[in-house]
């Protein structure tokens, strides 16, 4: 499982523990939506921190970082661009 | 299916639409005590703490956090509309009535129990000869410390700590005259730690001190308050049957600790050292979930109150009253007291209606349907606010109550003329009671994540079946219910049980 799959089952787990059952897309927003609430919202930044080495305290936090797949992958990719090494 | 969490089960095959194929589906009832015990976990419960703390330093690393002037950091202030910002002059309106409150109270020596950023402390502590602030979030403490620096002066009587809501380490018998818990109960972990802390609060302050305590999510209105959020967010087309099942999610997920006014009536019956207890909605010009959703409550430690005078009450349902014919009644008839009680309320009057819409809808109606019917509605109800106004302005006192704990957001009021010198003449009043009182305090609160460790203990036995079943033995589906359909010969009716999937795993 490469590790973006690895977040998106980690979001169907987060939501199934909400009951919701929906199917959701790489675009789908989690927080904005209010799919899922400001609690689910540090188990993905524990995730982010912990397998990613996302360092909010350097990045910033904002919902919308982590509010769908494609915007973590776009927070990955800037938190680890070499701007921002260092 | 033996298993401590689970009171009870039931497996049946369903039709699988697109395949023709049988599935096995399996509903279980899940053990109401089970999942207490799980919720109570000191485990679980320092995680819920630790994740509930660390929303509160996240929202701190919000670029939103940086551009507040210094006194007013209202960073983690989201709408549950809008999840946006709530605006700032309701914010600042929200802090400058909470101040005035707390203010009459005549302050001296403060503890506050979660300060954040200061937003109450900045403005009351100056004035008062201690005021101790102790809240969890370092990242928190750490932007009111700067903000202290950038205001300057003179912050002697000021003490901070970083601790837990429920460590009362180093704090004597009758240490302070008043402890402020605002905005700050629906993060506790549950009914059980809000009692405890409450019981040390009353240990800590001196017998005719005060406990204000602000700002209180009403469980009393969660049914209005989840309507009410559903409907805003909703598109026009979906059908009310659909809104309905997001409104009951919404409450059933409800992650904060959600508490009634009739949990202090009750508190004060375990704490007979409270003497006098007082529940009014919030008081504010605006509209938001603040004033019309949370109230705030004061209890008086310690003084014997004087019997509560004869008061004869109007009910404002048999004989509605204006604004404007209060207003007459008051200055025309210059009555020694007006009581009016089950008074329609104006900030939740379309909330009301919405949720009823939701529980009588007949299948057909579309969220846009109710939006319009809700448009065309003409307002009976009086905002308390309006209330409060009217009555201040033509020398009463104004008490405003939700003691009674109606469903609907009702209110109850008292106005009574002041003396020259600005007191009147009774403040001792006998508020309508809730209809049922019990004395079992948690049954006036929520069960933060309840819901979760049910969809959680259904996860934990999918997962379980699947592996130690072969293919083909496990269930394709775990279904959490609160009960098991029965026939009227108390058989399972499986007719009723295959429908049930709104939750199914």
């Amino acid at each position: 499982m490469d590790r973006i799959e690895e977040i998106r089952v980690f979001f169907k787990r987060l939501l199934a523990l909400r009951g919701d059952r929906q199917s959701f897309s790489d675009q789908s927003s989690f927080f904005l939506s209010g799919r899922l609430g400001s609690v689910d919202a540090v188990e993905v930044v524990v995730l982010l921190e912990e397998k990613f080495g996302i360092d909010f305290t350097e990045t910033g936090f904002d919902e919308a970082q982590i509010d769908s797949i494609d915007a973590i992958q776009l927070l990955i990719r800037t938190a680890k661009s070499p701007s921002n090494v260092g | 299916m033996a298993h401590p969490g689970v009171r009870q089960a039931a497996a049946v095959f369903r039709a699988d639409g697109s395949a023709g194929k049988l599935n096995l589906v399996v509903y279980i009832v899940p053990d109401e005590n089970y999942i207490i015990r799980v919720l109570a976990d000191p485990e679980n419960q320092q995680k819920r703490i630790h994740n509930r703390r660390k929303t509160f330093d996240l929202a701190q690393l919000g670029k939103q956090a940086s551009t507040f002037e210094p006194g007013f950091n209202i960073a983690g202030w989201n709408s549950s509309y809008t999840r946006m910002p709530i605006p700032a002059d309701q914010m600042r309106e929200w802090v400058d009535v909470t101040v005035q409150e707390i203010l009459s109270l005549q302050p001296r020596e403060i503890l506050e129990i979660g300060c954040g950023t200061g937003l109450l402390l900045l403005r009351i502590a100056r004035g008062v000869t201690r005021y101790v602030g102790i809240d969890f979030a370092p990242m928190v403490l750490e932007t009111l410390r700067q903000e202290m620096l950038e205001m300057g002066g003179d912050w002697n009587s000021v003490t901070l700590l970083e601790r837990s809501a429920a460590n009362f380490e180093g704090f004597g018998d009758d240490s302070f005259d008043t402890v402020i818990l605002n905005s700050v109960l629906q993060y506790f972990p549950s009914a059980a730690w809000l009692i405890k802390v409450l019981e040390e609060v009353c240990r800590v302050v001196k017998p005719g001190g005060r406990i204000f305590v602000g700002d209180v999510r009403n469980l009393a209105l969660l049914d209005l308050y989840a309507a009410s959020v559903e409907l805003y967010r909703a598109p026009s087309n979906m059908m009310l049957a659909e809104l309905r099942q997001r409104a009951l999610r919404r409450t059933e997920f409800e992650e904060e600790l959600v508490i009634s006014p009739a949990f202090f009536l009750a508190l004060q019956k375990r704490i007979p050292k409270i003497s006098t207890i007082e529940v009014r909605p919030k008081r504010g010009r605006f509209d938001n979930e603040l004033t019309r959703f949370r109230f705030n409550a004061t209890l008086r430690l310690g003084t014997p109150s004087p019997k509560p005078a004869f008061v004869a009450w109007l009910d404002w349902v048999e004989q509605p009253l204006t604004l404007q014919a209060v207003g007459e009644l008051l200055r025309d008839q210059r009555r020694e007291t007006l009581a009016i009680k089950r008074i329609t309320n104006a900030r939740v009057e379309k909330d009301a209606q919405t949720l009823a819409a939701l529980k009588n809808s007949d299948g057909k109606e579309t969220v846009g349907d109710l939006r319009e019917r809700l448009d065309k509605l003409k307002p009976r109800g009086i905002d308390p606010q309006k209330l409060w106004s009217v009555g201040e302005e033509l020398g009463y006192r104004v008490d405003v109550s939700w003691t009674a704990c109606r469903s609907d957001g009702s209110y109850d009021v008292v106005f009574q003329r002041m003396d020259a010198a600005g007191k009147s003449a009774s403040q001792t009043i006998e508020w309508p009671a809730p209809e049922s009182a019990s004395d079992n305090l948690e049954r006036y609160a929520s069960v933060p994540g309840r819901a979760v460790e049910r969809q959680r203990l259904a996860d934990q036995l999918l997962d379980h079946c699947k592996s130690q079943l072969p293919n083909g033995l496990s269930p394709e589906a775990l279904i959490v219910l609160d009960a098991l359909p029965l026939t009227v010969e108390g058989k399972l009716d499986r007719q009723v049980l295959l429908k049930a999937d709104e939750t199914c795993v």
